[in-house]
Parts: C-alpha cells; sequence; structure tokens
C-alpha cells in the first residue's frame, strides 16, 4: 500500500471503533486509490497526497466512517463539557447549600461538601474546581490531543482479551478486578475512617485551610498526596511516551515516579506520625493494602488504556 | 451554510438513501456509485455515502462482499429483500410527499 494511505489510515485508527476497524480502513483506502485514479495524471505522488487533502481530517473522516461510536469520541466532546460542568453545578449547589445549613452533604456514591461557612465556601469552590471540572476538563484534553478512545470497547476488549499489543505485560482480567475490589475497599474504608474514626487532635489543628475540605481523613493525607503526585508523573511520562515514542521509557517511568514520591514525601512528611494519633494497626495495614491495590490498579489500567489505543505496530 | 444548504442537506438525507437502494440492484462499490451519481447530477459526499451504505448492510437492507480479484481489493454493495422492501416504502413515502407539494402549491397559486 502507499505510505501516504499507510499514514494517512493510522492517523484515522485512534478514532475509530475497533469493531469495524480493518473494515473501514480497507474501504478508505480503496476510495483514496479510486479518487486518485480518477484525477489527471493518474497515479502520481502528487495527485494521492490531493486525494488523501480531500478527504479532510483524519478524525471527521473517521467519525463519519464509524457506524458504532465509542462511549466518549471525538464528536462527543462537548457532552464531556456538558457533565464535567453538571458535576461542578452540583457540587457548587451542595457546597451552598451546606454553607446556608452548616452541616455536610453526603450523596452517594458521588458527592461529599463537608460543613462550611460562607467563608469556607469561598475556599472550597476554587479547589472544588480543580479537582472536579479541571480534572475532567485534563482529562477531555488528553484525551483530545493524543487521540485515544475512550469506549466501552476498551473495557469489554480487557475482559475479553481481544487485543494485545504486545507491549510488556498485559493486565489480566482478575489483575483488574482484583484492583477494582481495592478501590471498593478503598472506599468503604474511606467512609468507616470519615465516619468512624475520631481526628487527630494535633493534625487537625495542622490541616488548618482549604485541604482539610479535599482530605477529611487525617492519615489519608499523605498517602493520598504520594498516591496522586506519582499517578500524575506515571500519566504524564506515559502520554509523552506515545506522543514522542521514547526508546528509554521503560527506564524514565519508574524513576520519574520515585522522583514523585520523594518530593511528595518530603513535602508531607511521613505518614506514620499521623497514624500515631490513634488508628489501630490493622487499620494501618488495610490502608497500606489498599493504597497499593490501587496502585496497581492505576498502572494497570494506565498501560491497557495506551496499549488498547496505540496503533499498531507497522 | 446557509439556510437553504441546510435545509437541502436535511432533505438529501433520504433522497440519497433511496437512490442507493435503487442503484443497487446491481452490485456496485462505493466509488462507483459516487461516480453513477455524478453523472445523474446528484453531488454526495464520499463521507456522507460510505457511512450510509455502513448503516444500510447493517440494518440488513444491503449486503457486501469483498472482491479482491481485480488489481484493487473493492467491498460491492447489493440491495437484498429487505432493501428492496424498504425502498418500496421509501418510494411511497416520497411519491406521497411530491403529491402532497404539488396539491398545496396548486391551492396556494390557484
Amino acid at each position: 500500500m502507499n505510505a501516504h494511505i499507510t499514514e494517512f489510515l493510522e492517523q484515522v485508527r485512534p478514532f475509530l471503533v475497533a469493531a469495524d476497524e480493518q473494515d473501514v480502513l480497507r474501504e478508505i483506502a480503496g476510495s483514496i486509490e479510486d479518487r486518485e485514479a480518477a484525477m489527471p495524471g493518474g497515479d502520481t505522488d502528487e495527485n494521492m497526497v490531493a486525494a488523501i487533502a480531500a478527504m479532510g481530517d483524519p478524525r471527521d473522516v473517521a467519525a463519519a466512517w464509524s457506524t458504532g461510536k465509542p462511549a466518549v469520541a471525538v464528536n462527543y466532546q462537548k457532552v464531556q463539557w456538558l457533565l464535567a460542568g453538571l458535576l461542578y453545578a452540583v457540587t457548587v449547589g451542595l457546597a451552598a447549600t451546606s454553607a446556608v445549613t452548616g452541616s455536610s452533604i453526603f450523596l452517594a456514591p458521588l458527592f461529599y461538601v463537608p460543613s462550611l461557612t460562607p467563608l469556607s465556601l469561598l475556599y472550597y469552590l476554587p479547589f472544588s474546581f480543580v479537582f472536579d471540572y479541571g480534572l475532567a476538563s485534563i482529562l477531555i484534553q488528553v484525551n483530545k490531543h493524543f487521540g485515544n478512545r475512550v469506549g466501552i470497547e476498551w473495557a469489554l476488549g480487557i475482559a475479553r482479551r481481544e487485543r494485545d499489543r504486545g507491549r510488556g505485560a498485559r493486565p489480566t482480567t482478575h489483575g483488574v478486578v482484583g484492583g477494582l475490589m481495592g478501590v471498593v475497599g478503598a472506599l468503604m474504608l474511606h467512609l468507616v475512617a470519615r465516619f468512624g474514626i475520631p481526628y487527630v487532635a494535633w493534625l487537625h489543628a495542622w490541616l488548618q485551610g482549604p485541604v482539610r475540605f479535599l482530605f477529611p481523613i487525617p492519615f489519608f493525607v499523605p498517602f493520598t498526596i504520594w498516591l496522586l503526585a506519582m499517578s500524575a508523573v506515571e500519566f504524564v511520562v506515559t502520554c509523552l511516551y506515545y506522543a514522542r515514542n521514547w526508546p528509554a521509557y521503560e527506564l524514565i517511568r519508574p524513576l520519574a515516579s520515585m522522583f514523585a514520591l520523594l518530593v511528595a514525601a518530603t513535602l508531607t512528611g511521613p505518614p506514620v506520625q499521623s497514624i500515631h494519633g490513634g488508628a489501630m494497626p490493622m487499620q494501618v495495614f488495610l490502608v497500606m493494602w489498599v493504597l497499593v491495590a490501587t496502585w496497581d490498579l492505576f498502572k494497570a489500567v494506565t498501560a491497557a488504556f495506551f496499549d488498547w489505543n496505540a496503533a499498531p505496530e507497522a | 451554510m446557509n439556510e437553504v444548504e441546510n435545509a437541502e442537506k436535511e432533505m438529501n438525507r433520504g433522497f440519497v438513501q433511496l437512490v442507493v437502494l435503487l442503484l443497487l440492484e446491481k452490485p456496485m462499490y462505493g466509488y462507483m456509485i459516487v461516480r453513477v451519481l455524478q453523472q445523474n447530477d446528484i453531488l454526495v459526499d464520499e463521507n456522507t455515502l460510505y457511512p450510509l451504505l455502513r448503516r444500510l448492510e447493517e440494518k440488513g437492507a444491503l449486503s457486501s462482499r469483498w472482491d479482491a480479484a481485480e488489481a484493487k481489493a473493492r467491498k460491492y454493495y447489493a440491495v437484498t429483500d429487505q432493501g428492496r422492501a424498504l425502498r418500496g416504502s421509501l418510494l411511497e413515502i416520497w411519491e406521497h410527499q411530491g403529491k402532497a407539494i404539488q396539491t398545496l402549491r396548486w391551492e396556494v397559486e390557484s
């Protein structure tokens, strides 16, 4: 196949639904060749480039040619923004209600707003924006920029082991399910700790300001910050790897992750200080176990996400 | 895009579907359909036609087969019995709408 066509198809591929991918790509290739053959001069390099250009933007081509649509595709970015906005709007509404009534509000499973005052509301809303709407916005931008498809097919594909890009160890179904159980455990532990364990007095005093609103469980704070720092760095490095095809990725990723952990740990201080305040050893163990499981899940899902969406090797 | 172009695009959706179902009594591949339509002064964008073909195939109105005998592998589409039934219904709607327009114009103009 002509190199220009191959290149164009590789740009189209990430936006297609996996189920009809090969068929659509084959048909697009045939269509380009027919279009080129009908041009004056026939089969020339210039005509091929012109025929491909006439097809339009690869994302639009993929969107137009796909019969099945992924749950979240380029075409649905407006919906993503809308949903992210709605989530934030609900949070604002709950926060305003909390500031007026003075009581905390918990809407399972998504929304928790601590007891706020009108003054603390001013702190809470910008931080909530960053963590709710802002996080969704960042994910949408990553999705848009790197051309990744986030669809049901991806999750189903992992479960069915439909596709193996052969890039390192692929997460198995039991690994993902185990990780999910870890997250559910984390959520339960979070709720138990939130409502069942008394705050450590000195840590409560230490956590003045907006951070307290974001992480209502004191002994979770350092762990959570570490996890977030490592996850964020690993995610960015992984994005860059797939964008730039770094050969040293396997080395850079853990190094960057460890560096992030070092910086985060230096900034937050050791978590044992907060645990000494009253948490039971078994609870500490559970926290550690759940965090490790969550971390493993993050790694597995990230790897699966990029493996699934990466263009296959030629 | 102005209002007329918008309206034309809307009206073309059903029209192109009907034309394709009429045309594909004889198996044709995508680009061939585009050319035949062009020769009949019907301009259809490929990014519109191919998804339509795939949708109709998914609904069972068209069948397809890859022909690799030629230098280029081509996917030939042909109308099925289900497609013929759909075509009949669409033709009835089209004729009914045509008559309704004529009647309305006649009433307004007379």
